[in-house]
């Protein structure tokens, strides 16, 4: 119930309560908008816990800044994702290395697939492709992680990252070829791994 | 589109569904709601009335001064007549930026020479000996905020 009253209030209309002091809007917003924030930080950084403290850092920034934050120049969104974009920037700046993705982070729908060999192989699919992500310069990772990830438009990608739809076009088909020849070269050295693996059984 | 392409959009597509479902554990909402509660408590005072403004200040002005008096006693206390125990017992030196609230800070204990300490303006009668244990407050940021000499 309190999550179809959260819904049916816009972003705008808990923005101001939240900026009149009112906790119960600011928490609305919070459960609107936290996953997409996570899923975001998780993929830039490749860390859960680097993630979540992402996800404090972002609404702690949103709580100090709600009165000043003016929804006619752009959907909260917009700037939930800038915010995030600079926090986890300056944190990979901060650390300058990237966090081993496998811990906690393997709970995904495949794991319930009845046939256990191909539930397997799809899950390294999905891992081998987070860590070709990872792996890619910020400035295209970003972009693939918006749009590709998150489906954000053009137009709120580039309003999130602060440069021209033009840029965020062109870094999106740089970034999708970068990552599929990681991928293919990935998968090539799993072929010969999976081959190995059935020499040796 | 070639089929490299097709690969990677059906294995971005998998991954999308994978992770569409997933969301911030529940202690990372407590954390943020905890600051919520703990930054409005703080702004409580700005809305109370101008005879609480003033009593409120009066109050801290007598708190102040009392604080001044007991500084300076203290000090006198410490300069004329040193403890032994404070010889022995570990000395706090505050280095840097302070510890902010909540920011995540690591411990590093090492050994080194006082020498090294002597260097880099630290003096205290308890660096007698050539090496000294210190351990050190380390920052989010890897600098140091604070450093205890255990003689």
């Amino acid at each position: 119930m309190q999550d179809t009253e959260d819904r049916a209030e816009s972003d705008q209309a808990l923005v101001e309560r939240t900026a009149a002091g009112d906790r119960e809007a600011f928490a609305a917003l919070y459960r609107r908008h936290q996953g997409a924030v996570y899923r975001f930080a998780r993929l830039m950084t490749g860390s859960p816990s680097a993630a979540e403290d992402i996800v404090q850092e972002v609404f702690l920034v949103l709580m100090k800044d709600a009165a000043r934050y003016e929804t006619e120049r752009a959907a909260l969104t917009t700037y939930l994702f800038g915010v995030a974009r600079r926090v986890t920037r300056r944190r990979l700046l901060r650390e300058r290395r990237f966090v081993d993705m496998s811990a906690g982070h393997g709970t995904s729908r495949w794991d319930v697939t009845p046939d256990a060999s191909a539930a397997i192989e799809r899950r390294d699919a999905l891992q081998q492709l987070r860590c070709a992500i990872l792996s890619l310069p910020s400035r295209y990772r970003e972009v693939v992680v918006l749009c590709d990830l998150q489906e954000l438009s053009y137009e709120t990608a580039a309003a999130s990252v602060g440069c021209a739809v033009g840029t965020i076009r062109s870094r999106l088909h740089r970034a999708r070829r970068l990552l599929a020849t990681k991928v293919r070269r990935a998968d090539g050295a799993h072929g010969v791994a999976r081959a190995v693996m059935r020499c040796a059984v | 589109m070639t089929s490299h392409d097709d690969h990677l959009a059906a294995l971005v597509d998998a991954l999308r569904d994978a992770e569409s479902g997933d969301a911030a554990p529940a202690h990372v909402e407590a954390a943020v709601m905890r600051a919520w509660d703990a930054s409005h408590a703080a702004h409580t005072p700005a809305r109370l009335s101008t005879v609480s403004q003033f009593a409120s200040l009066a109050a801290g002005a007598v708190i102040a001064t009392g604080l001044t008096l007991l500084g300076g006693h203290l000090r006198f206390a410490t300069a004329v007549r040193p403890s032994p125990a404070a010889e022995t017992s570990p000395t706090v030196i505050l280095v840097g930026e302070p510890i902010l609230a909540g920011e995540h800070v690591r411990l590093v204990r090492m050994r080194m020479p006082a020498a090294t300490l002597h260097a880099l303006g630290v003096r205290s009668t308890a660096l007698s000996t050539n090496d000294v244990d210190v351990d050190v407050v380390v920052g989010e940021d890897g600098v140091a905020r604070g450093l205890t000499l255990n003689p």
